[in-house]
């Protein structure tokens, strides 16, 4: 059997809302479990002071790449039908800007505001309020911003396109990557909290 | 050995982990290697069924028209491009098309002269994991008769003449771009996105289009 499932037919529309669910529910789990429910957690990036942040996003990302390389090398899963959200450039570095000055201000970002506003802390659910506010915000004035939202379009470009390179070569450079920045996010870590306090 | 490893932290032995399989990776080659191409089948019936998988006439000059970012692919020969071909299009072979290794989310639009070489060629792309790719319907017979040509009977309803004039005005427009309906090469230029190697194909025209 294939993976993806839901393109390969072993669930239907309803069933894959289902397991979403369970996904997401997993996913806000392991959030809460890394400590994303605090702000100051999570802010304590970019003071160097706790990087876990950086650590776990990016063992996230090296585990899904591992697992996506593996598996299709195995047979096991088509890659070419994994959904990769489309690639619009000048929008989306745009849109980056304004997630990290909303992560900067608010402590939060989209995933960990659910998570605080479910453990009950109230920054998490003004967070939440004020992100669902700028989804319609964005809803409402989508008809006149769709020509910039849509522009610069590239559609599915992954690392491999972008650096011209084998895909083997590019999954070992990103774990290279990932190992040296897990190595220089202790040594900062180190540097910049010496008693090693874990803000709560 | 044995002894060194197991005094690793947890930390430390899936960093080697990690380092093991990204370094195989590097190795052990192509992970499409074991692959063929699959197709939804039951994705594709649902676009045939539902029309999904073309356009008409009207629509694509509408596209053209508005600017809006669409690639237009000629799938016939060569000289029936350089006689005419709908502004904005890029000739190109089905093999050519399938080699291309673009977007595969940008929006297409195929046509041959009648139909039938479009709709083999949106199948296979459709297996190749495009999901934008439409067909002209009716081809450019139907490009020639709607847009460029269009023509209305004595007995028309007033939908048709309303459709006609719509029609009408879009063929003024094409006329304009592509004057006395001959050769526009500049055309392939002025087409709203990046990815494709005009030079290169005009460099080597003998490859076929």
């Amino acid at each position: 059997m294939n993976a993806p499932f839901y393109k390969f037919g072993l669930f239907g529309e309803d069933a894959s809302l289902l397991v979403a669910l369970f996904i997401g529910i997993g996913f806000g789990f392991f959030l809460e479990r890394a400590g994303f429910g605090s702000a100051r957690k999570l802010a304590a990036q970019f003071y160097f002071t706790d990087l876990r942040v950086f650590k776990v996003m990016f063992v996230a990302i090296v585990t899904a790449m591992l697992g996506a390389f593996w598996l299709s090398w195995l047979g096991l899963l088509d890659y070419t039908q994994v959904t990769v959200p489309s690639t619009y450039l000048v929008p989306q570095i745009f849109g980056g800007l304004v997630f990290g000055v909303g992560f900067v201000m608010g402590g939060y970002c989209p995933g960990t505001c659910c998570v605080a506003a479910a453990t009950g802390r109230l920054d998490g659910v003004v967070h939440l309020f004020g992100m669902i506010s700028g989804i319609l915000l964005f809803g409402e004035l989508y008809s006149f911003i769709e020509g910039f939202y849509t522009s610069t379009p590239m559609g599915r470009f992954t690392l491999p396109d972008l650096l011209q390179l084998p895909f083997g070569l590019t999954v070992f450079l990103v774990v290279l990557l990932a190992l040296a920045g897990f190595a220089a996010a202790e040594r900062l870590e180190k540097k910049f909290n010496p008693s090693g306090e874990i803000p709560s | 050995m044995n002894t060194k490893f197991s005094s690793f932290s947890l930390n430390q032995r899936l960093a080697l982990l990690a380092g093991l399989l990204g370094f195989l990776a590097l190795v052990a080659g192509s992970p499409f290697r074991n692959q063929s191409v699959t197709i939804d089948l039951k994705e594709l019936a649902r676009a045939i069924e539902s029309e999904n998988d073309h356009i008409s006439a009207d629509q694509l000059a509408e596209w053209i028209m508005l600017k809006s970012p669409v690639r237009v692919i000629d799938l016939r020969d060569s000289v029936s491009f350089l006689t005419y071909h709908i502004p904005t299009a890029e000739c190109m072979t089905m093999e050519k098309l399938l080699e291309e290794n673009t977007s595969k989310d940008g929006k297409l639009v195929l046509y041959s002269e009648g139909g039938i070489h479009a709709a083999q060629a949106w199948m296979l792309l459709k297996a190749k994991g495009h999901t934008n790719v439409y067909t002209l319907k009716g081809g450019l017979t139907s490009w020639k008769e709607d847009i460029l040509f269009p023509a209305v009977s004595g007995a028309a309803s007033p939908e048709e003449r309303v459709l006609f004039a719509r029609r009408k005005a879009l063929s003024e427009y094409f006329r304009i771009v592509t004057p006395s309906l001959q050769v526009d090469s500049s055309a392939v230029h002025r087409k709203p996105k990046p990815p494709v190697k005009v030079k290169a194909e005009r460099e080597r025209p003998w490859e076929g289009c």
